[in-house]
């Protein structure tokens, strides 16, 4: 009798094996095979703040989930729709709510909503929150600066977020001299000039002090220039033709010396002076 | 202090023999498994993912000894009617709630410390061998000390809000409800009220914003006990703030227990 339990009880179990490898076969099937419309971004439909409040002590780890979850949908080579990236943008508030320092988050919003999906203004907004928190990190207000002046054409903001990121310990030169080159576009020599002094301040390699040297040269001729051309305005009521004319008229003595060529170059249209072609 | 000691003693033989140890360990090497796997998913920060898991292993385990293990033996006791035993010798109430609570703080410890061990050494695995994972900022082993103990001190906390609220209602259940909701109210109640005051999110009366205000001197502030941003960010931790959040906890682990003594010392046990 026990015997015919056994052999019954075995046959039982391999049955039950055997359905359950086929059903989670089909499962795995179906699964994979779940049409692209179908994948969507999902976003808990909560108030980043709300989130917040519920998670407790258990914000960061949160915060790490959603990141993944987002980061999983975006790298399934999935079609996304506008629905999909506002759900993202959901997602990264949130995480960015739960853990406001948390720089991967920071990344992705810099690579995925400003560069890929076009939400500038989105990016931004989410990008204040690690500028304000990561105190000791140039990159988040280098980011900010960078969509205001390459993606809105808003150079005053670009060099202002330029200006904050370049006074950070850790900051490279070209963070400096790019915010530099927008202040000098938005009139604002003084700045430029400013910004470049304090990053000379803090350089230490011969080379790279030689540089923002020069750039500092290239600024203050500029900025003499711009006064000369303002003082000219003033009393012609106009800009001048050319730069020699302030020369000819006796509001320079001679011509500044530009370490980056041979002369200024300027634009009679506008009365902007630059040191070199990139406008 | 001797009778203390060897209720507490034997409180933490009763929990090791209760399998609480082992449970302990099958969590320490979940979260041993969890760091090697999820970490390798993100390319910054890893060292603040790595605190997450760690510091979430740490709290689900200590709050799973408190809640379960602590509450599931006094009440044990008193439903039993083992605790008549204990009482019909010369020890007295207060020595005997004392005794039981320094043996589950012990468990506690124990726990805390194989958790963090276990964390420190798949950190340490994890930088030799997964390139992604980098250690936090401003890294220091003072800092992470000082986490473990102010998260060992939050559970001592909610560990001493189980004992009053078992020796008030001798029902674990309830007591475990209670002692839940007091935790996530604990949580929680710094930032309601932050968002309540800053009118940002939502707007609430005067009389309701005072009394949120007079609960945050009932409730225990468990969110100042959280020092996980200061470890994964390298964030200053200021050491008055250190000296004083440290002392705000042992003081309100001391009038919970006070309290629970002196309600215990006059509940009769059926």
């Amino acid at each position: 009798m026990s015997g015919k339990r056994a052999i019954v009880s075995f046959f039982l179990l391999l049955f039950i094996i055997s359905a359950l490898l086929l059903t989670n076969s089909r499962v795995k099937h179906y699964r994979d095979n779940i049409p692209a419309e179908n994948q969507r971004a999902e976003a808990l439909m909560v108030s980043p703040t709300l989130l917040k409040v519920i998670s407790g002590e258990f914000k960061g780890l949160w915060a790490d989930y959603i990141l993944l979850k987002a980061s999983i949908f975006l790298g399934g080579y999935y079609e996304s729709t506008p629905e999909d990236w506002d759900a993202i943008y959901l997602m990264f508030k949130q995480s960015l709510t739960l853990d406001p320092y948390f720089f991967q988050t920071c990344y992705y919003i810099q690579g995925l909503l400003s560069w890929r999906e076009g939400m500038h203004e989105k990016a931004i907004e989410l990008l204040k929150y690690p500028a304000q928190y990561r105190y000791w990190d140039w990159e988040p207000k280098f980011y900010i600066g960078f969509d205001y002046f390459y993606f809105l054409h808003d150079n005053l903001k670009g060099a202002h977020y330029m200006a904050e990121a370049a006074k950070l310990p850790d900051a490279p030169p070209i963070v400096a001299t790019l915010g530099a080159r927008l202040a000098q576009r938005e009139g604002k020599t003084e700045t430029a000039i400013g910004m470049l002094k304090l990053m000379y301040d803090r350089a230490s390699d011969e080379k790279h002090k030689k540089l923002l040297e020069d750039r500092i040269n290239a600024h203050i001729g500029i900025l003499t220039l711009e006064r000369a051309i303002s003082a000219y305005k003033q009393t012609h009521g106009e800009i001048p033709d050319s730069l020699d004319t302030l020369i000819h008229k006796g509001l320079l003595k001679q011509m500044p010396e530009n370490p980056f060529g041979d002369t200024y170059l300027y634009d009679a249209e506008t009365g902007r002076v630059f040191f070199d072609e990139i406008r | 202090m001797d009778r203390v000691w060897l209720i507490s003693l034997v409180t933490l033989k009763e929990g090791i023999r209760n399998r609480a140890l082992q449970g302990i360990l099958i969590i320490a090497l979940f979260s041993c498994v969890a760091y090697l796997t999820i970490i390798p998913m993100f390319a910054f920060d890893t060292g603040k993912v790595a605190v997450d898991l760690g510091f979430a292993s740490m709290t689900l385990a200590g709050l799973a000894i408190v809640i379960f293990l602590g509450i599931g033996l006094l009440t044990q006791d008193i439903h039993q009617r083992s605790v008549c035993m204990i009482l019909s010798r010369p020890v007295s109430r207060t020595q005997y709630v004392l005794g039981k609570f320094l043996g589950l703080s012990g468990i506690v410890l124990v726990a805390v410390l194989i958790i963090a061990l276990i964390g420190v050494l798949s950190g340490w695995a994890g930088i030799t061998f997964i390139s992604e994972m980098t250690l936090p900022r401003n890294f220091t082993w003072h800092i992470l000390g000082v986490g473990v103990l102010f998260n060992f001190l939050s559970l001592m906390i909610v560990m001493s809000i189980a004992f009053l609220f078992t020796v008030l209602t001798t029902n674990a259940y309830l007591s475990m409800l209670f002692t839940f909701g007091v935790y996530i109210i604990g949580q929680s109640l710094e930032t309601i009220v932050k968002v309540v005051t800053a009118g940002d999110f939502a707007r609430v009366g005067a009389l309701y914003a005072w009394m949120l205000n007079v609960l945050t001197w009932i409730v225990p502030n468990l969110r100042a006990f959280d020092l996980k941003v200061h470890i994964s960010y390298g964030l200053p931790l200021s050491v008055p703030y250190t000296l004083w959040t440290a002392a705000y906890g042992i003081f309100y682990i001391g009038i919970i227990i006070f309290l629970t003594a002196m309600v215990f010392r006059y509940q009769e046990i059926k």
